[in-house]
């Protein structure tokens, strides 16, 4: 009972997705069939996307670098595969469809932002640059919670069991000298789980 | 026709699997209905992605939302969960959400059962006496103790509970240094730290091996079988009864009732969401608190046209949380050096220390109340959880958690270089006629059913009375020497924590199940989760649940004609 009452979460998110709530009820079919004609070209790591567009792509890797860089001495999202990841985490049928599309609504916000500051799209900013137009981004209720859920991906990418394709080599476990709870998982849970 | 069964049971937790494991050992037919999978000690790893972050042992929220109302202005709003950090599924599993708790075990206090003889009125509130005592109760807690294994050891304090027997059938879990750190903090304050009764056995009984000292409890399943869940404890032994049966994936839909009003069996949907029907003489609901007012509003019969046991408008009133609270304080390792920087570091032993010295509290402004139980333990174990509080506890202005460079270094330092005691705070949540569960107009589940509305309708008492318990556990870290300590109470609800809903009472215009938990005008339904509860008590249900479901299940017993 005590890790699921994250005291510092709940009144923000409930803010910033209740009011749009119901659209996705029916929303998600189309969406769902969207994305099927949106995979298309492949990553710049050769495989092809689950639902992000390669634009989008592009935006989240730039903007998961900003989230969490990587420093010489400690490991950021590049290190970790975290857009593949996030990609592959966003066609989980376990995944929220509001959570997916805030996920993806944060790309495109960000890209709007960086063509005010007069670039073609996010990644083309330099660090501050991205700084910038993130923390300009986060200042909305909608930001916030792009934020918050990005973030969270991306740190399951870091710190992730490595059966989730996540921490390859424990390389983020061994970063915060984590030791991880026996028994560890053979395989994802949710293959054989349900 | 013969019936399927003696009885069926709708839920496999707390409340259903007492009655299931009662009936099947007297010698009657059960067949129990679980909306869940059935996992065992082998499918539960320590994987954080699977167990904690994604839907692997409750409902897809997409699937099976529910909606939430909330106060707004001077009005009400209202949006379903998905996306949102609400979520009132807690283990949708064969054995329910008791493969998942962290097993914290208090009993509720004499006064707990006559909160408005003891503590009088509270304005605006529906405070009630309960129509049974503890001492009613009393020897079901023992029986809980030996049966589903609680383990700990006495030591008198204020507001001690008295027992039938003399101590805990099972020897305590090894303590964390922490543990003796807390002792001694309370003697010099003059306070008496619990040690905490814990649903987890150290050493092996039965088919059972005893705790792994993993690290990894709350939230996720046993591998051992040491946590007392109602799969392990109840249902893996009523199954080997050869009269009990478990139907996994099974989603009950309606209990069916004749034109007498009376039960006559349950429909649910397989696994392949094809209906089903089961019949029994006697029907046993406990679905956790939110689920069973939900099933029992969407159970129209003949004589029941506003749902089973509505004829009063009274099923869904009064849901029961637990005001949310809780706090921090950091231990810097630099500061411990050889064996004690070493202690600090382990994760895998328990704090096991509740302080119940505030059990009643008086205030110069607040006066005389009930206070409420503060539970101290070791930050979780989880590193993305861990990470992500790094983050949001460093949270910007607008909300948006801390990123960058910064939060890598916060990181490093939460992992690294503190050790973070925390504790969080279990009150009663005040009774409210409108804090209810009704259907849902216009969302719908997977299956096309109406899902349960949730107005959360938390009075006022519960934001202060939470504030001040953080205060004095806030007070507590500090003397123990942490850094840094901070906490939060916002009075909304914890919603692991559900009770109510189907109160029990003698009156039948203002409770819905009599003071054997059997409907008021269904003479053959039981309701044997937290649902009866018309207060909650400060301390977790748990314990209260299981304990109570062993006392109706001897009325369920009679009702199908008792043992043979």
């Amino acid at each position: 009972m005590d890790d699921r009452r994250d005291l510092d979460r709940r009144s923000f998110l409930a803010r910033a997705v209740g009011g749009a709530g119901l659209a996705w009820l029916s929303a998600v079919a189309a969406s769902v069939r969207l994305e099927r004609a949106a995979r298309a070209a492949p990553t710049p790591e050769g495989a092809a996307p689950k639902v992000l567009t390669p634009a989008e792509w592009r935006t989240l890797e730039a903007a998961q670098d900003t989230l969490l860089p990587s420093e010489p001495d400690a490991p950021g999202a590049r290190d970790v595969r975290a857009t593949a990841y996030l990609d592959a985490a966003l066609a989980d049928p376990d995944t929220e469809p509001p959570r997916r599309d805030l996920v993806r609504a944060g790309a495109a916000a960000l890209d709007r932002l960086a063509r005010d500051a007069g670039a073609t799209d996010f990644a083309a900013l330099d660090e501050a640059g991205r700084d910038r137009a993130v923390e300009a981004y986060a200042r909305s209720d909608e930001g916030a919670a792009w934020v918050d859920a990005t973030l969270a991906f991306t740190l399951e990418a870091m710190l992730g069991d490595p059966v989730h394709d996540a921490n390859p080599g424990e390389v983020g476990w061994r970063w915060v000298g984590h030791v991880p709870g026996e028994p560890r998982p053979a395989r994802k849970a949710q293959e054989g789980g349900r | 026709m013969t019936p399927d069964a003696d009885v069926v049971v709708v839920g496999s937790g707390a409340g259903g699997a007492p009655v299931a494991w009662t009936l099947a050992e007297a010698g009657r037919r059960v067949i129990v209905l679980e909306k869940g999978p059935w996992l065992r000690e082998a499918d539960f790893t320590k994987d954080e992605i699977a167990f904690c972050r994604r839907p692997t042992v409750v409902p897809r929220r997409h699937e099976e939302p529910h909606v939430v109302e909330v106060r707004e202005g001077l009005g009400w709003t209202a949006f379903p969960t998905p996306g949102t950090d609400w979520d009132f599924w807690n283990g949708t599993l064969v054995g329910g959400a008791t493969n998942v708790m962290s097993g914290f075990f208090l009993r509720m206090k004499p006064d707990d059962f006559r909160p408005l003889s003891a503590y009088g009125p509270v304005p605006g509130a529906d405070v009630v006496d309960w129509p049974i005592g503890y001492d009613d109760l009393e020897p079901f807690y023992a029986r809980v103790e030996r049966e589903v294994g609680v383990s700990g050891r006495l030591r008198a304090h204020r507001f001690a509970e008295p027992r039938s027997t003399p101590e805990f059938p099972f020897p305590p879990t090894v303590e964390h240094p922490f543990a003796s750190w807390i002792d001694e903090t309370g003697s010099k304050l003059g306070l008496s730290p619990v040690p905490l009764p814990r649903a987890v056995l150290a050493r092996p009984v039965g088919t059972r091996r005893g705790c792994s000292y993993s690290g990894y409890c709350g939230s996720y399943g046993c591998a051992t079988g040491a946590k007392g869940s109602a799969r392990v404890a109840l249902i893996d032994r009523a199954v080997a009864t050869g009269r009990c049966e478990v139907r996994a994936h099974s989603r009950a839909t309606r209990v069916l009732t004749d034109e007498a009003g009376r039960a006559t069996g349950v429909t649910y949907l397989d696994a392949q969401g094809r209906a089903q029907t089961v019949t029994a003489r006697a029907v046993v609901v406990a679905c956790q608190a939110i689920e069973t007012s939900r099933l029992l509003l969407l159970s129209t019969g003949p004589k029941h046209p506003r749902g089973l046991g509505n004829a009063h408008d009274q099923v869904g009133r009064r849901i029961l949380f637990s005001p949310d609270g809780g706090g921090s304080g950091l231990f810097p390792l630099a500061k411990f050096d050889g064996d004690r920087r070493e202690a600090l570091l382990s994760d895998a032993t328990f704090v096991n220390r509740t302080l119940q010295d505030a059990y009643v509290i008086e205030d110069p402004v607040l006066g005389r109340r009930k206070g409420g139980s503060v539970d101290l333990l070791l930050k979780h174990s989880n590193p993305i959880q861990t990470a992500m509080h790094a983050a949001r506890s460093n949270a910007r202005p607008s909300g948006a958690p801390l990123w960058g460079r910064p939060l890598k270094r916060a990181i490093e330092r939460l992992f690294r270089d503190v050790r973070q005691l925390r504790f969080e705070v279990f009150l009663d949540w005040q009774p409210m006629e409108g804090c209810r569960v009704t259907l849902d107009p216009a969302v719908r589940d997977k299956d096309g059913l109406p899902v349960a509305r949730v107005r959360v309708d938390s009075h006022e008492w519960n934001r202060q009375t939470a504030t001040w318990l953080c205060r004095f556990g806030a007070r507590f870290l500090e003397a123990m020497g942490a850094e840094g300590v901070r906490w939060a109470a916002n009075g909304g609800p914890s919603t692991n924590l559900q009770a109510g809903g189907c109160r029990f009472g003698t009156d039948p215009t203002t409770s819905v199940l009599d003071p054997a938990c059997r409907v008021h005008d269904a003479g053959n339904v039981f309701v044997t989760d937290g649902s009866f509860m018309p207060t909650g008590g400060s301390v977790p249900y748990t314990w209260t649940i299981y304990a109570n479901a062993f006392r109706v299940a001897t009325h369920v017993l009679s009702e199908v004609g008792g043992r043979r």
